[in-house]
């Protein structure tokens, strides 16, 4: 089976491109070794079987990156190269089919975007080009799959270029003479349109639409989230599931320990899906009923952002803020699904290019970005005593989110790439190319969350077995009553707030507090150790060493703001 | 050469940085003042001495710079924007 690699710059309609080749049945794994993804799937064309590699979008080959590195190592392995172009941006990437000339593969070019260019005016004279670089050129739209059967007619004329290796300067100097021979512009004076795409990257106008854009996002993942939870997942677990797990409940009594483990505890005589923690009660109703459905909503927000190409403009225009703290535009991604669910949050810190802001941003969500139901909870539990003391937990957490980032960015050492961030066009977002990606990314969260997350439950219901939450709750209890002004009982429920958060808050209400010991138990609930879940994820996306260190700064700060919250306030 | 023409600016047709352009103008690259590491990364994307270039705007709060080369938009980080040397067309 001929292998058959993908090459190009970032933001070209690669991945559209793939998609549009392979369907839905593509496989994302990572390169062995490293966090750089790679997709692959099967195709025939006529009988002919061939294997599609999707390389990471780089600018070049040669170079320190990891991601250039693996990009250049599948082409090594490939039988056919198939460079694709962003035919409205030629200059720019004849750089990288330089290089990838010069690596002697049989090769063919996809002029992508084709419909783009004709747009603007710009004319590209493709049988020179094909005739100066000695390999077939062919106009395609990916996103509606204009010209990909002729592209796939001539993988069996992909040819070896002949080409002598040169340098920087050199390459560009050829470039420039290529250009010149093929490529000519009708100048078009801007439009209304293009002043308010400029509009969206200007200082004072580019904020206020970008707060107008970050607020709609957030109402949208909100009403799409709860919608899913409130009409489809609630009613399923709840008429279908459930008697499903009674009659298994009956069925398992000749085994309580087993019973224990899939079903659960008994919370007033009933399965309760929160509580019970089961592996089939707990474990399946908080992954599927409470995070996938805003992991749906909210990676189908993400993905219309970015095939808009709003989401570059919008790292770009956050970037100066997060930079204080150490860390990129881009981090406003992790962040904002932190505010949905600190899984995925933390899942997504993937798109950050150093370890350094990955860590940092991961705890950051972890300890002062509160989830969805850490919120709906500060509101159920102080929402009755006005808005101002809910306003206070926002505040102070978001002081808390400040004050550590900037800590963070001067104690944790590591690299930071500097910023060099391409801003596409804007472009119409595609159902064909939106849905597809949205159904790969959901796949992958279930394919890794699930198995980790349920291995977590399991083990605190192990945990829950022996005696050891009280005995820790029984430890702390006196620390609580005399340097936090809390009163012992709220240790148990900090405690079992490792489990889910919010059961801890439900249990806070018939403790009696007061508002200020209610601020403070919040706070504290929210800084505290991250869900199970999170706890997990963490684990497998950074590893035990940076877990333990997180776990450490977690434990110091959510004390720390304990103690100067029961003296100021 | 073009080094010190840099160095020394000489009135209306002086040699600045992509900082301290002002958004509106175009002008052309005379230099990058930066490590080899850098210099490449920002060669291979069409960053080169020689290249018209466009400043569209400056993010506040010590945000980037967005600078328009070849007709596509760039933002750069006001590290590198201030080692970008460019001559400035009147």
């Amino acid at each position: 089976m001929k292998k058959v690699v993908l090459a190009g710059n970032p933001n070209v309609g690669k991945s559209v491109f793939f998609t549009r080749l392979s369907g839905i049945y593509a496989v994302s794994s990572n390169y062995p070794g490293t966090t750089v993804e790679i997709s692959r799937s099967q195709i025939s064309r006529d009988g002919v079987k061939f294997e599609l590699i999707d390389a990471p979008g780089t600018y070049a080959l040669e170079a320190d990156a990891e991601a250039e590195r693996i990009a250049g190592k599948l082409i090594d392995e490939a039988d056919i190269v198939v460079n694709v172009i962003d035919a409205g941006n030629l200059e720019r990437n004849l750089y990288l089919t330089f290089e990838l000339l010069e690596k002697k593969k049989p090769m063919v070019i996809a002029l992508n975007m084709w419909d783009e260019v004709q747009r603007r005016g710009v004319k590209i004279d493709i049988p020179t080009l094909s005739k100066i670089l000695g390999i077939p050129v062919i106009p395609v739209v990916a996103t509606t799959g204009e010209g990909m059967k002729q592209l796939l007619q001539d993988l069996d004329h992909a040819r070896i270029p002949i080409v002598e290796p040169s340098s920087h300067q050199e390459r560009w100097h050829e470039i420039g003479q290529v250009i010149q021979a093929v490529q000519s512009f009708s100048y078009k004076k801007p439009t209304w349109v293009d002043r308010l795409k400029e509009a969206t990257l200007l200082p004072f106008s580019g904020f206020l639409i970008g707060l107008g854009v970050l607020y709609g996002v957030f109402w949208v993942v909100r009403f799409i989230g709860e919608g899913l939870i409130n009409y489809i997942l609630d009613p399923i677990f709840y008429r279908l599931y459930y008697p499903l797990l009674l009659s298994l409940d009956r069925y398992l009594t000749f085994s309580p320990f087993l019973r224990t483990i899939l079903i659960g505890h008994l919370v007033d005589g009933k399965i309760d899906f929160e509580q019970s923690l089961g592996l089939l009660s707990t474990g399946i109703y908080v992954e599927l009923g409470v995070v996938l459905p805003y992991i749906i909503s909210f990676y189908f927000i993400l993905g219309l952002l970015e095939d808009t190409g709003y989401l570059p403009r919008l790292a770009v225009l956050l970037d100066g803020f997060f930079h204080r703290v150490g860390l990129h535009g881009y981090a406003i991604v992790p962040t904002l699904l932190g505010l949905g669910c600190n899984v995925p949050g933390i899942m997504s810190t993937r798109i950050l290019e150093s370890k350094t802001e990955r860590f940092i941003i991961s705890v950051l969500i972890s300890i002062a970005v509160p989830c969805a139901s850490q919120q709906a909870l500060i509101f159920g539990v102080l929402g009755k005593h006005g808005t101002m003391p809910v306003m206070l937990v926002y505040f102070i957490l978001l002081l808390v989110w400040i004050i550590l980032g900037v800590i963070l960015k001067y104690t944790v050492k590591g690299y930071r790439p500097a910023l060099i961030l391409e801003i596409p066009p804007y472009r119409f977002p595609y159902w064909k190319t939106l849905l597809p990606k949205l159904w790969l990314r959901v796949k992958g969260f279930l394919k890794e969350a699930l198995p980790v997350v349920s291995l977590g439950i399991l083990a605190v219901n192990l945990l829950f077995m022996t005696n050891l939450f009280p005995y820790i709750a029984q430890i702390v209890g006196p620390f609580f009553q005399r340097f936090l002004g809390l009163p012992s009982e709220v240790s148990l429920v900090l405690v079992l707030g490792f489990l889910r958060k919010d059961i801890a808050m439900g249990l806070l209400a018939p403790l009696q507090l007061t508002v200020k010991q209610l601020i403070i138990s919040s706070v504290m609930l929210a800084m505290f150790f991250p869900c199970v879940a999170t706890f997990m994820v963490i684990l497998k996306e950074l590893g035990a060493k940076k877990l333990i260190q997180g776990t450490i700064i977690m434990l110091f700060a959510s004390t720390l703001t304990g103690l100067i919250l029961n003296l100021v306030l | 050469m073009i080094l010190k023409r840099c160095i020394v600016p000489k009135s209306a047709d002086s040699c600045t940085t992509l900082i301290d352009m002002l958004p509106g103008q175009t002008g052309t690259i005379t230099e990058i003042d930066h490590g080899h590491g850098l210099v490449r990364k920002l060669c291979v994307m069409g960053i080169i001495p020689g290249k018209k270039v466009m400043k569209i705007s400056q993010i506040l709060v010590g945000g980037p710079i967005v600078i328009r080369i070849d007709d596509h938009d760039l933002a750069l980080g006001r590290g590198i924007a201030s080692r970008i040397k460019v001559k400035i067309e009147k």
